[in-house]
């Protein structure tokens, strides 16, 4: 788990982004132009101007430009102006996007996601390697966009992952940092919150094992809040005045920047009539946070499974979303590569996403530059997007739910596909077709004529053609016809014809329909 | 009529003091080059701030007057404008630009109040009171097209002390239309109330059809040295009259091609000979006369008007003919660049200037026509640049035409809160003197928009050298909008106020006396396009997002809330609430069975 194995990996990471930085040196401010990579909350353009107000004394709250938290003020004065010197800014949107992959590195190569402290998956042996993962991350096309736009979403990202990270190695207190600067900067990572606690408490040191879950919860909770405070206090001595709470977290709760991006709230709002309008940012925000409670209870066993879901919901439905969000959601679910074989849409879904993330831009253009189309356009691109992800998401709650099930009922939908002696020649290991695997000292087949373990053993289970024929008949008979029968032989009777080989067999059956014994009613 | 306010007028002038309290009005002319005529009306009327505090108004307009009393209004200024001050050829503007507004209507006044929120009051029902009084949309000034200039606005007349406790606050209704329902209660403000006296030219269909206009109302208090202050109400009309097209008859007025030998050709192109003819632009030398141009004569003098004042003057060479209605005398000022005429009292005025031969003996020239117009402090244009409707730059070109003169000015921008400017991007580039530094922005008063509550105000200070360019640029992004937050035309744009530049006055002191106090220009307004949602779609939309986020919500609590069971265990799990239930019915129906068979 050292930095040698990912070093190469990060390197190249960094060198194709200075490239991308160097040789097209006019793509970082097209991308910081483009609704899908800057939001009205994490816009790198919007951060300039409040950098420039603020360096020039003026409250950028005090204005509807600035939405960012004020914390990024001072960080970004202390580096050189950005249009004189992007380079600084290149490396630090860089080292930020690797220490956000390095977050992903020792998440995936801790195996919490197949192993958690209550459930053990099957499959943990399909999992994915952190170097893997990370690369999925650094490499992925949104990640990269991401990262030339400059939005500050990378910072919430970076602090998320970091959160998790301190969770699986027993550091709660950290893990709660974490977290709190990550809803300071976006408001929104505080819904991660529960199933965060649980993931921290599952993975406490075995030290302060003593300590029941409802106390534990208290702690962390207070931790929170103590450290959201101080950031509250920081930003209050900064720019003097308690402004930037409506201007950061209350854009997001009313919604009063209609800029398009690629989530679903901005057009819905534009066309909500104005009566209705706080009745329904109720109800999204609602609907926002309500996955919370029920993910946390139902996958209690898989705290980062809940977190991952919640990931990929937020990047859908939050207010702001951009392609940020998705990069994020996207680089976590590779840390269920164990249950992707039991999703059922993955091709469907990932197609939709892809089909809409080259339409996007396309509509988006077809209506602001080129005119020929309207806001439907792109409005109903996003609605692809946004549906195309929602289909991702419920089909990865099934293949958790499907995989925590298939420990439960071991017995269930399981097909041999081979079997063999392990190495050490002491047992045998059986792999059915669901990649999961068992292993035992004597492989007892049961599994029916056709059985798949002859079949395997070289003498295929088949059924063998008799040269005889067989014929059955039931008859219901009355007392009085069954008479002679029964003479013959109150039960049955057998016998073979010698010239013709013909066989006969009959037997007799007194049921309580017909000789009375069935009681009354 | 005469003789009934001759008998009024005289025990008026007995009880007050003349100086405290009279009427002046004058009309001057002025040919411009390209066949055009600046008319600059003026009226103007004082009345003694005791006498206005004790309701005696005299000569002021008492609707008026009540409304400024009742606000407290310190100073007023009213603007009306429409078209486009062609600087280029038309030279410097009337009053150095300080009686122009930009196009549609603009509003700023200083008002006494204790508070910016009774200032903030006290504005909205000035708004309100002059939206009825003249018959314009000024009631849509509201917070966010309110502004309060930091620099670019001072006050005109002399407040003393009570500056202390005035705000200024400044409205522009860019997009108001300025018609014939403002200059109507204009007029009726008047004394003479254009029934007689140089008002009586003013026409809606004449002065709404110049290719400029500005009428303005200016109230201030002026306090003269050693004598009682004195409230001064200042009414203007500029406007500058296409001579070919107002000379058009009423009753004919839709231009026809000429004939063939009336045509006006442009003799300086080679190919010009007897049968090819390049129309020239503007016929040079056009006949006037008053009566035609403005459709009707000058009915007499306002019995009102100070007597020794000239009521009409027109700026022209000496050499230029001029001939009037008979009874008229001519008084020539000694520079010899224009005439005042003493109108008789009674009976039409008009006068004629003819067509000046170009040949012949007495040829004259065009510098015999008119007075070769001034050259303004500076030119300014404005003009968005970019395309796409999600964001634009606005470029403002500043140009000092004076080879040797440093010009200082404020220039103001009061933007609308959906056109977001980002001041970083902000810049100013000179062109023309070699070696003259860029940072010529010397002050910036920036005030940012915010969402729905107040617009953009942007104060830069700048000084620009002598014969050179300024290029001013920033960068803006378009907003979208509720869909009910459109005007019903939303694709045609929303307009944005003009511009408004300060030039301050030279502190040196050997100016010239028109470089020794403050003028004005506008720029033009601008037309902003944003990208418009499908006003037609709330439905749909509300029904389409709806689903999907009810898709989502129902594929991840489907799973959440069930059991997964094989598929032949189906029935046999199939308990749940529903095997509950059964059996629940079943013990029920069994207690009523046996409670049934006990009774009988």
């Amino acid at each position: 788990m050292g930095f040698q194995d990912t070093a190469g990996l990060y390197s190249a990471a960094a060198a194709l982004r200075l490239a991308l930085f160097t040789f097209f040196p006019a793509l970082p401010d097209l991308l910081t132009s483009r609704v899908e990579v800057s939001t009205p909350v994490t816009s790198f353009k919007r951060l300039q101007e409040g950098l420039f107000l603020y360096n020039h004394n003026v409250s950028p709250y005090d204005g509807g430009v600035y939405h960012q938290a004020p914390l990024l003020l001072p960080l970004f004065s202390l580096l050189p102006d950005a249009s004189t010197y992007p380079f600084f800014t290149y490396l630090l949107y860089i080292l930020v996007d690797i220490a956000s992959a390095h977050a992903l590195y020792k998440i995936a190569e801790s195996g919490e996601a197949a192993t958690s402290k209550l459930f053990t998956s099957a499959r943990k042996d399909r999992q994915w390697s952190g170097y893997v993962v990370a690369a999925i991350f650094l490499f992925n096309p949104f990640t990269i966009a991401t990262c030339l736009g400059r939005p500050t979403s990378v910072f919430t990202t970076c602090a998320i992952l970091h959160a998790i990270v301190k969770a699986i190695s027993g550091n709660p207190l950290t893990s709660m940092l974490a977290l709190s600067f990550a809803a300071y900067l976006s408001m929104y990572p505080i819904i991660l919150l529960p199933p965060l606690i649980l993931l921290a408490y599952d993975r406490q040191h075995p030290s302060n094992k003593t300590i029941s879950l409802l106390p534990f919860a208290g702690i962390t909770v207070l931790t929170v809040a103590t450290s959201l405070s101080t950031l509250f206090a920081i930003s209050y001595l900064l720019t003097g005045s308690w402004e930037f709470f409506s201007s950061t977290y209350g854009i997001q709760l009313t919604l009063t920047d209609l800029t398009p991006n690629v989530g679903l709230w901005w057009y819905f709002f534009i066309e909500m009539f104005d009566s209705f309008r706080s009745f329904f940012l109720g109800v999204f925000w609602l609907h926002l946070s309500s996955y919370m409670g029920g993910l946390s209870i139902r996958i209690r066993s898989q705290p980062l499974a809940t977190i991952t879901i919640l990931l990929s919901i937020f990047s859908i439905f939050k207010p702001y979303p951009s392609i940020a969000d998705i990069s994020l959601s996207l680089a976590v679910v590779p840390l269920f590569r164990h249950v992707f074989p039991l999703m059922r849409y993955t091709f469907f879904a990932a197609s939709t996403i892809l089909y809409s993330a080259f339409l996007g831009p396309a509509f988006y253009y077809l209506w602001i530059y080129a005119g020929s189309g309207n806001a439907n356009f792109f409005y109903a691109i996003t609605l692809v997007w946004s549906l195309g992800q929602s289909l991702l998401v419920s089909d990865l709650t099934f293949a958790v739910l499907r995989d925590e099930w298939e420990v439960e009922r071991p017995e269930m939908g399981k097909l041999l596909s081979f079997f063999t002696p392990t190495v050490d020649g002491d047992e045998i290991m059986a792999r059915f077709v669901d990649d999961t695997e068992a292993r035992g000292s004597v492989l007892i087949a049961a599994d029916g004529s056709s059985s798949m373990t002859l079949s395997l053993l070289g003498e295929p289970g088949t059924l063998y053609a008799l040269p005889a024929r067989f014929m059955g008949v039931t008859a219901v008979l009355s007392e009085d016809e069954m008479k002679p029968l029964r003479s013959i032989n109150p039960l049955f009777s057998q016998g073979a014809h010698p010239g013709t080989g013909y066989f006969m067999w009959f037997s007799v059956l007194s049921t309580a329909e017909t000789n009375g014994s069935l009681g009354p009613g | 009529m005469r003789s009934f306010l001759s008998y009024l007028i005289p025990p008026l002038f007995i009880f007050s003091d003349v100086l405290a309290s009279d009427y002046h009005e004058q009309l001057n002319l002025k040919p411009l080059p390209q066949s055009s005529l600046l008319a600059s009306f003026n009226f103007r009327s004082n009345t003694s701030l005791s006498q206005f505090e004790a309701h005696n108004f005299r000569y002021f307009p008492r609707s008026l007057g009540q409304i400024l009393q009742h606000v407290g209004t310190r100073e007023l200024h009213l603007r009306f404008s429409l078209g486009r001050w062609d600087a280029e050829s038309w030279g410097a503007r009337p009053w150095d630009g300080t009686k122009e507004g930009g196009t549609g209507v603009e509003l700023w006044a200083w008002l006494e109040a204790d508070t910016e929120e009774e200032a903030d009051l006290k504005w909205l029902t000035l708004t309100n009171a002059l939206s009825g009084l003249f018959c314009a949309s000024l009631n849509f000034i509201d917070e966010t097209r309110t502004t309060r200039p930091v620099m670019s606005f001072q006050p005109e007349g002399d407040h003393g002390s009570t500056l202390d406790n005035m705000h200024l606050l400044h409205g522009v209704l860019p997009h108001e239309i300025v018609c014939t329902e403002n200059l109507t209660p204009f007029l009726k403000l008047l004394p003479c109330k254009g029934k007689a006296g140089i008002s009586s030219l003013l026409n809606g269909h004449k002065l709404f059809d110049a290719s400029w206009q500005s009428m303005a109302i200016d109230v201030r208090p002026i306090c003269p040295l050693g004598q009682e202050c004195v409230l001064q109400i200042e009414q203007t009309i500029d406007m500058v009259l296409d001579i070919e097209r107002s000379k058009r008859p009423r009753g004919n007025p839709i231009p026809r091609p000429p004939p063939g030998h009336d045509l006006k050709c442009n003799a300086s192109k080679p190919y010009h000979s007897g049968d090819t003819c390049f129309p020239s632009d503007f016929a040079e030398g056009e006949d006037w006369s008053l009566d035609r141009i403005f459709g009707k004569s000058l009915k007499g003098t306002c019995p009102l008007t100070d007597p020794d004042a000239p009521p009409v003057c027109i700026h022209v060479p000496e050499r230029r003919d001029i001939f009037t209605t008979p009874g008229a005398s001519e008084m020539k000022s000694p520079d010899g660049l224009s005439r005042c005429y003493q109108v008789p009292s009674e009976g039409d005025f008009s006068m004629m200037l003819p067509r000046m031969s170009r040949e012949g003996d007495n040829a004259k020239t065009v510098a015999d026509e008119t007075v070769q117009p001034e050259t303004p402090l500076l030119y300014a244009e404005r003009s968005f640049t970019g395309h796409g409707q999600d964001r634009g730059g606005v470029q403002s070109i500043l140009t000092n035409p004076s080879p040797d003169t440093i010009v200082e000015f404020v220039y103001m921008e009061s933007l609308p809160w959906f056109m977001r400017i980002y001041l970083h991007t902000l810049q100013a580039r000179v062109e023309g003197t070699s070696g003259a530094k860029d940072d010529i922005v010397e002050e910036i008063y920036y005030r940012p928009a915010l969402d729905r509550v107040r617009g953009t105000q942007l104060e830069l200070r700048v000084r620009i050298p002598p014969a050179s360019t300024v290029f001013l640029t920033y960068d803006f992004e378009k907003s979208i909008l509720r869909y009910t937050e459109y005007p019903p035309d939303a694709n045609r744009g929303f307009d944005v106020a003009a511009a408004i530049i300060t030039i301050l006055p030279s502190t040196s002191p050997g100016a010239p006396p028109s470089r020794q106090k403050t003028s004005n220009l506008r720029t033009t307004s601008l037309l902003l396009s944003l990208p418009t949602p499908d006003f037609s779609m709330p439905y749909n939309v509300i029904i389409f997002t709806s689903t999907a986020i009810a898709l989502a919500f129902g594929g991840v609590y489907n799973l959440l809330v069930r059991r997964f069971v094989g598929a032949d265990e189906g029935a046999e799990v199939a308990g749940g609430l529903k095997g509950k239930l059964t059996l629940l019915v079943a013990k029920l129906s069994a207690k009523f069975k046996g409670a049934k068979g006990k009774v009988e």
